[in-house]
């Protein structure tokens, strides 16, 4: 960008001049220049093209005679290009005037130049397999140190410059620190440095810089970009994820030097690895990483395919430096990449088994990461659990043969009032003749209709201690009562029966109002396979719909009366379900925001939906209630059904009813039950525990495939609602081809095809990521794309060297980058002379060491670093540093997921800025302001701008004021130095050299003045002593401490201390 | 894509006064079209105020008068308006047309269609540019909020105010060009910072959130308070140091740096200032309505925008959020017009007063409008409307447009336009326009493509200009 910026400024156009241009950089450049000026119309797009001519296809035009060629070579003012390229009449001329972007004076030249010189046409080198070029000669032959000298020099000398000369050590100790790990060097390792006689001493400390943790945080914070690794949802109400596990794994990675092409297929296919483990699995987050959208209105397709094109063009920019998003509407304007040959590579990022529009953190698939303790407290708790459950059956064993006395005596004690029934909206009591007509006795006439679906003749009513039951066979029989149940979303109502399931093993509905050709659009009661109860209110499933289970399963074959209600809240927790008067403990299915309707068409029915799910069992006492009620009314209405429908029974009447009034009644309230209920609470205890381990427990969302592989689409225009005919995944063709493993190629194979040895880019793009690490921006400028429209490409050669390099390494990312500033280019000195001004004002050559600002997260480390507050842990979960209050709130919806920002205490304030929690919305202000992307899409570099905002960030912001009262306390704890000596100090601590007389005389005479002012006005010092939460040393004057606090904010300001230099 | 460190810095230092460059001065790359343009007099439209009703407003409670729907309220939609349509969160339920139980008039010499629930608008119909048939391409809220921005329903790309701020920079260099107004809440809906954000354009034009809770520039105080007086003494001692090695090292950078901490200096003065109404004409505040005392509110961000138009801010943009009534229209929607109606006559008309009307661009909008079919129940007391995006309403003041006129009209039902359709590219050149801009122009570069706001689309539509 620097240098279209740059161009731009002056009206000319790329591509430039280079000193002793080569045929081959000279046929680059026109490719460059007919790509900017001609391809959109004469391009690889068929669709736009004019006049049936295409450009970037030579073989097309290059001919010998004038008849048929455009370009004769070594004759323009016989070639058709010039002529049109020069012509003076308007209408004649190419580009046509209106077109936007003309061609200048010195572009025409260059075409002059290379038709006269041969027009020698070269495919797009960036699609040509890198090979390593010779070394080039230098005169200055003393300089080098190695390889990427000779090339840089080579470079040098052509345009008549001189590198510069070594840098002085200490700002060498200090540029290598930051580069290689974001933080500045201690004070010690400078002096140890610099007292290291050992002519090696340098490579030393590289070896040991890039074996640290630090480092490895270093280049996190770099692949987080291009990963766009966030700790919340992007769209939307933007709620949080866990993917933390993905970013430690990076850290792991580097810290363990991990082989770039491994790095590359774990991540991009860990899941599909033969030998697919933990840390391959947790690699492949990299792709679920991208903005997910929980609105909703919202549409899944056009969401899913929005996914889909975020991790094509994600790996695009990372791997393959080309744009392939252009592709995505039509053929590539520049580059050799089909329309079609976009939907084959999407094909393989489209796969994944995902919720679409999901809320919450844990978007499956998700990967459950328990540690060693938690895995073995995991099982603890299970062998823990069905030991008590295991005493539990016991003790009532032992109880059974008392309970039968006691029960005539507690139900002549018990209320037999009849409840209030007056919002009783249904009530089959099934105490009638036959099935032809299914008699409400609430008095609101909803009588049921029997539906049967053939199938053996066999008796529906069964005989139970209730008087009648309905008995379901399993086989699509069903209760219907077509007006009842018709409630919406914002209305309570409750539904209660007895109930006596068959078997379980299958997933069953007892009751619901369910619109299932509406997205299951109602309410709806299930019986899951293990027998748990599980209550469903849906306005579309399962993108809105809230759903929850009971923790603890009925008993099969036994009568329990089971109730669920809903509040009419909207919110999960409205939603109860009672067994035998006692709330159930429950577990969250569904949680995503009820935002229309849950009124359907259905009718309600029971035992099953219309055509599935067929309940087998037996069901009696049905009662819909159109409001909610507390626990102890349901209490008081299981008790009446007892009391009311079963005294003067026992137990042996009815077997299977034994069983609920055994638990309901004898264990839950006789003397004798004590134990028993010692031990449900221990269960539940117990439950609660296994529970809150396994919310302990981190996660993170991974990658999968679906099976049977999904069809891709072409999508004319890339409208989603727009497909046309099916395609295979598969690559461009104007990339080596693809071998897959099967009959249909997968992400696994792609992964491998990235960094199989022949292919052209990714070795070319990984190199000069790491070269923009330590020197600020690539050899190629423009990072994102390589193709026609490369910008600022002027080492290729050495590109193309370190790329080789590279992989003969085995994709060693450390080798690369030792070697990188090891060399002799790197250790320049930063000082920009007028004459290098002059000559090489953008520093396009790298006559000096780029002097450029820190990034966001590193000048924070820096001052959390020099004022000795960082705290070094490495890894794990978010954690949230200051941020003004109220950021978060002030954009959040009213119903968000943790919309308040919740600041970390202790050591977590203090934590390097890569683990500060990343909300895409909402940024860290700091961030935001020092250029870091909010990471919605794939970073390939930042841009770094200078603004007045970011003055006030480092003037004011707790974090900074904080390290400088810290700082300020560490030189005031200096045992009876002179002001002067702790200005001395300060220098060494902050910028690792001695102040200079000047800079001592600027500074000391602001002691006094701050002192001053200091000592009238106490408030002040209390107000800039509350900042930050690192306690106030008791030993030092408080006006002393706000005065040195005031002027090491003006070292934590200096340009040098912002800067790498 | 790093910005070049030094060479264009050096243009800088030698092409503009010190201290220009962080706000006020325009983005590189922009000189190709703008060399023309003197500064100070771009277009009719010397800045905008662009007030953003997030959610989506009802036109058909405000100002899309339909009988028709009243007509035929609580019967069924029929299917030729909507076979095949996108609907949002209506999809697969039945369509029932709902009417607007609020009266409309006519209004001023115009005779502008004006709902009951905006009277004071209604007073000042003359000032009014009316559009009856804008249209967007999204129906969800996040990608029809990006496409009212940016031009793309995708997050990324820079937001209008953005390109304003990097096509004009702004005329205080003590302030920033782009300044953002939060206010209002919503049940359902967040704001996201990317709404203005820069995109791909230099960071520095992203939109400068001022609020109302603590400081209105983040980081604005310094926590110890220091005295100008000795606060002057730590930035020139910082200045001196940093000129002490500059001088060495010669990076043309660290002036510039230098600069951005006077600048900040300064604005910690400058925005105090802006925010400081006590020197207001009681009267003038008033017009305002009763919430121009509390912070944070709609009515008091109307002044302020005022006041940042007086003093060079380019760009001020006001979202206020709970427009988004898929339910509750009787008992939300009253209230928000209440919210902003009076304060936005008052804006108009302050503005009228003080000839600065004219050369200030007034867009009021929401991202879509909503549906003519109903959303939850039918009843006078409580319905609700869908999103919708086929049709709505805005209407536009100043600026080089035509005062007191309606333009376009919807279907009888209000579902698609039938006169004078207008896109939202249309909206965003036609704005463009007003500023002296060529939306086919105004361009970056980007991942080798060239970016516009309007994208590959938009006419100027000269039927609203002056």
């Amino acid at each position: 960008m620097a240098s279209l910026l740059f161009l731009l400024w002056f009206g000319t156009t790329l591509p430039q001049a280079e000193p002793g241009q080569e045929p081959a950089a000279m046929s680059q450049a026109v490719r460059g220049l007919l790509a900017e000026h001609c391809f959109a119309c004469h391009g690889p797009d068929a669709e736009a093209r004019k006049a049936d001519l295409r450009l970037d296809q030579p073989h097309r035009w290059l001919g010998a005679r004038s008849e048929t060629a455009l370009v004769l070579p070594g004759r323009p003012e016989e070639s058709e290009l010039w002529l049109r390229v020069a012509a003076e009449e308007a209408e004649d001329r190419m580009p046509p005037p209106d077109f936007p972007r003309p061609l200048s004076a010195e572009d025409k030249e260059l075409l002059r130049d290379w038709i006269a010189g041969g027009a020698k046409w070269q495919e797009l080198w960036a699609l040509q397999p890198p090979a390593r070029p010779p070394l080039p000669e230098v005169k200055q032959s003393a300089w080098p140190r190695n390889p990427v000298d000779r090339f840089a020099l080579a470079k040098l000398e052509a345009a008549g410059l001189q590198p510069s000369p070594p840098a002085d050590r200490r700002r060498l100790v200090r540029r290598l620190h930051l580069d290689l790990t974001g933080l500045p060097p201690a004070e010690a390792t400078v002096e140890a440095f610099l007292a290291d006689q050992d002519p090696q001493a340098y490579e030393k400390l590289v070896d040991r810089l890039l074996q640290s943790q630090a480092h490895a945080e270093r280049l996190t914070v770099a692949w987080l970009d291009l990963a766009r690794y966030a700790d919340s949802d992007g769209y939307h109400e933007d709620g949080p994820r866990s993917m933390w596990p993905y970013r430690d794994y990076v850290l792991q990675s580097f810290w363990n030097n991990k082989a770039f092409d491994r790095f590359t297929v774990e991540q991009l296919a860990g899941d599909l690895l033969p030998n697919a483990d933990r840390e391959s699995r947790v690699a492949t987050a990299f792709h679920r990483n991208g903005p997910t959208n929980s609105e909703p209105g919202a549409d899944p397709k056009e969401y899913a395919f929005r996914y889909a094109a975020d991790r094509l063009e994600t790996t695009a920019m990372t791997w393959l430096g080309l744009t392939v998003q252009c592709a995505q509407c039509h053929d590539h304007k520049f580059d050799p990449i089909r329309q079609k040959e976009y939907f084959g590579l999407l094909a393989f990022f489209n796969q994944v088994p995902e919720q679409v529009l999901w809320r919450g953190p844990k978007a499956p698939p998700v990967l459950a990461l328990p540690n060693e303790q938690q895995q073995k407290l995991q099982l603890q708790l299970q062998t823990e659990a069905e030991r008590l459950q295991e005493q539990q059956r016991g003790l009532a064993e032992t109880l059974r043969d008392t309970w039968k006395d006691w029960l005539p005596a507690w139900l002549a004690e018990q209320d037999s009032t009849p409840v209030s029934t007056e919002d009783l909206q249904l009530h089959f009591d099934l105490e009638i003749p036959n099935l032809e007509e299914v008699v409400d006795r609430s008095g609101s006439g909803q009588n049921g209709l029997w539906m049967e679906s053939g199938g053996p003749e066999v008796p529906r009513m069964r005989r139970s201690l209730l008087g009648q039951a309905l008995d379901f066979p399993g086989l699509d029989s069903r209760l219907e009562a077509a007006g009842a149940g018709d409630f919406e979303a914002d209305q309570g109502f409750a539904l209660s029966f007895w109930v006596l399931p068959g078997e379980f093993g299958k997933e069953r509905s007892l009751a619901g109002r369910v619109g299932e050709a509406e997205a299951d659009r109602g309410w709806e009661v299930r019986l899951n396979a293990d027998g748990l109860a599980e209550f469903r209110v849906v306005h579309r499933w399962p993108e809105a719909a809230l759903a929850v289970a009971g923790r603890r399963p009925l008993q099969a074959g036994l009568w329990q009366q089971l109730v669920v209600q809903y509040d009419g809240s909207g919110k999960v927790e409205g939603l109860k379900i009672f067994l035998n008067g006692a709330a159930l403990p429950l577990r969250i299915v569904a949680d995503q925001a009820l935002v229309g309707s849950i009124r359907s068409q259905a009718p309600l029915r029971f035992g099953g939906r219309k055509d599935s799910l067929s309940f087998r069992g037996s069901l009696d006492e049905i009662r819909l209630y159109s409001e909610t009620a507390s626990e102890a009314l349901w209490l008081a209405r299981f008790r009446s059904d007892l009391v009311g429908l079963f005294a003067g029974l026992t137990a042996e009447d009815v077997p299977e009813l034994a069983e609920a009034l055994f638990r309901a009644t004898f264990l839950r309230h006789s003397e004798a039950g004590t134990d028993y209920r010692q031990g449900e609470r221990q269960l539940s205890a117990l439950q609660d525990r296994r529970h809150s381990l396994e919310q302990a427990i981190p996660t993170v969302r991974v990658m999968e495939e679906v099976d049977p592989p999904r069809p891709t689409y072409f999508l004319h225009r890339g409208d989603f609602r727009d497909p046309g005919d099916a395609v295979a995944p598969g690559v461009p063709a104007c990339l080596p081809p693809l071998q897959a493993r099967g009959e249909r190629a997968d992400r696994l194979d792609f992964a491998r095809w990235l960094v199989d040895a022949n292919h052209p880019l990714t070795a070319r793009v990984r190199v000069n990521q790491l070269w923009a690490l330590v020197f600020g921006r690539g050899l190629v400028h423009s990072m994102e794309d390589f193709g026609s429209q490369v910008q600022g490409r002027h080492h290729p050669q050495l590109l193309d060297w370190l790329a080789v390099e590279f992989q003969h390494q085995h994709w060693d990312q450390r080798a690369i980058l030792r070697l990188l500033v090891t060399s002799a280019l790197y250790r320049q000195s930063s000082r920009s002379s007028e004459a290098l001004l002059q000559k090489d004002p953008n520093n396009l050559w790298w006559s000096r060491y780029p002097k450029r600002r820190l990034q966001a997260e590193f000048l924070r480390d820096q001052a959390l670093a020099v004022s000795g507050l960082l705290q070094p842990r490495f890894g794990g979960p978010p954690v949230m540093p200051y941020q003004p209050p109220g950021l978060w709130l002030a954009v959040a919806r009213e119903s968000s997921l943790r919309q308040e920002y919740e600041l970390s205490s202790g050591a977590d304030l203090h934590r390097r800025s890569l683990y500060s929690f990343w909300k895409r919305s909402v940024l860290n202000p700091t961030m935001a302001v020092l250029d870091a992307p909010s990471r919605e899409a794939c970073f390939a570099s930042r841009t770094t701008t200078n603004t007045p905002l970011q003055a006030l960030v480092t003037m004011h912001d707790p974090t900074f004021v904080e390290a400088a009262r810290v700082l300020a306390e560490q030189v005031l704890m200096l045992p009876a130095a002179s002001e002067q000596a702790r200005l001395q100090h300060l220098f060494q601590r902050c910028l690792m050299r001695a102040a200079e007389e000047e800079e001592l005389n600027t500074l000391l005479p602001l002691v006094p003045e701050f002192r001053t002012y200091f000592e009238q006005q106490p408030e002040a010092v209390a107000r800039l002593l509350t900042i930050g939460s690192h306690p106030v040393s008791a030993e030092i004057s408080r006006q002393e401490l706000a005065t040195w606090t005031a002027l090491c904010q003006i070292l934590l300001n200096l340009d040098e201390i912002l800067c790498v230099s | 894509m790093a910005e070049t460190p030094t060479f264009t810095r050096r243009q800088f230092g030698a092409c503009l006064a010190a201290g220009a460059m962080a706000f006020g001065f325009p983005g590189k790359g922009i000189r190709r079209f703008a060399s023309e343009t003197k500064p100070g007099s771009f277009g009719p439209a010397k800045r905008v105020i662009f007030l953003t009703m997030v959610g989506g407003v009802s036109q058909f409670e405000t100002l899309d008068f339909k009988p028709m729907l009243s007509k035929h309220h609580g019967k069924a939609m029929p299917e030729r308006y909507t076979k095949g349509q996108r609907l949002a969160q209506i999809r697969g339920q039945e369509l029932r047309i709902v009417g607007s139980p609020y009266a409309f008039q006519k209004y001023g010499e115009s005779g502008a269609e004006i709902s009951e629930l905006l009277p004071h608008l209604a007073g000042v119909a003359d000032h009014l540019c009316i559009v009856r048939s804008a249209f967007s391409e999204a129906i969800n809220h996040d990608p029809a909020i990006h496409f009212l921005q940016t031009g793309s329903i995708l997050p990324g790309r820079p937001c209008f105010g953005a390109w304003a701020a990097h096509a004009l920079g702004g005329d205080n260099p003590d302030l920033p060009a782009y300044v953002v107004l939060t206010s209002g809440k919503d049940r359902a809906l967040n704001l996201h910072a990317r709404y203005w954000g820069s995109g791909f354009l230099p960071s520095r034009h992203q939109g400068v959130w001022f609020r109302a809770q603590g400081d209105p520039v983040l980081f604005l105080a310094d926590p110890q308070q220091l005295p100008r007086a000795l606060r002057r003494r730590q930035l020139d001692a910082l200045i001196q140091l940093n000129q002490q090695q500059g001088r060495k090292w010669g990076d043309p950078e660290t002036e510039t740096r230098s600069q951005a901490y006077e600048m900040a200096f300064r604005m910690q003065a400058s925005v105090p200032d802006l925010l400081d109404v006590s020197s207001e004409n009681p009267a003038a505040l008033a017009a305002y309505g009763p919430e121009v005392e509390r912070p944070g509110s709609f009515a008091a961000h109307c002044l302020l925008a005022r006041r940042m138009a007086e003093r060079g801010v380019r760009f001020i943009q006001l979202f206020h959020r709970g427009w988004d009534q898929h339910r509750d229209i009787p008992k939300d929607l009253p209230r928000q017009c209440r919210e902003v109606d009076q304060p936005c006559a008052a804006l108009l008309n302050d503005l009228h007063q003080r000839g600065m009307l004219d050369e200030t661009l007034v867009v009021w909008t929401g991202e879509f409008g909503r549906s003519p079919m109903l959303q939850g129940y039918l009843s006078p007391q409580r319905y609700g409307r869908d999103h919708h995006m086929k049709c709505f309403s805005l209407w536009m003041a100043g600026g080089g447009l035509k005062a007191g006129i309606t333009v376009g009209g919807s279907d009888e039902l209000g579902y698609e336009p039938v006169l004078e359709p207008i896109s939202m590219h249309d909206l965003q050149a036609t704005w463009l326009h007003c500023l002296g801009l060529d939306h086919e122009r105004l361009v970056y570069r980007f991942q080798g493509r060239d970016h516009r706001l309007t994208d590959v689309g938009g006419q100027v539509q000269r039927q609203l200009l002056a």
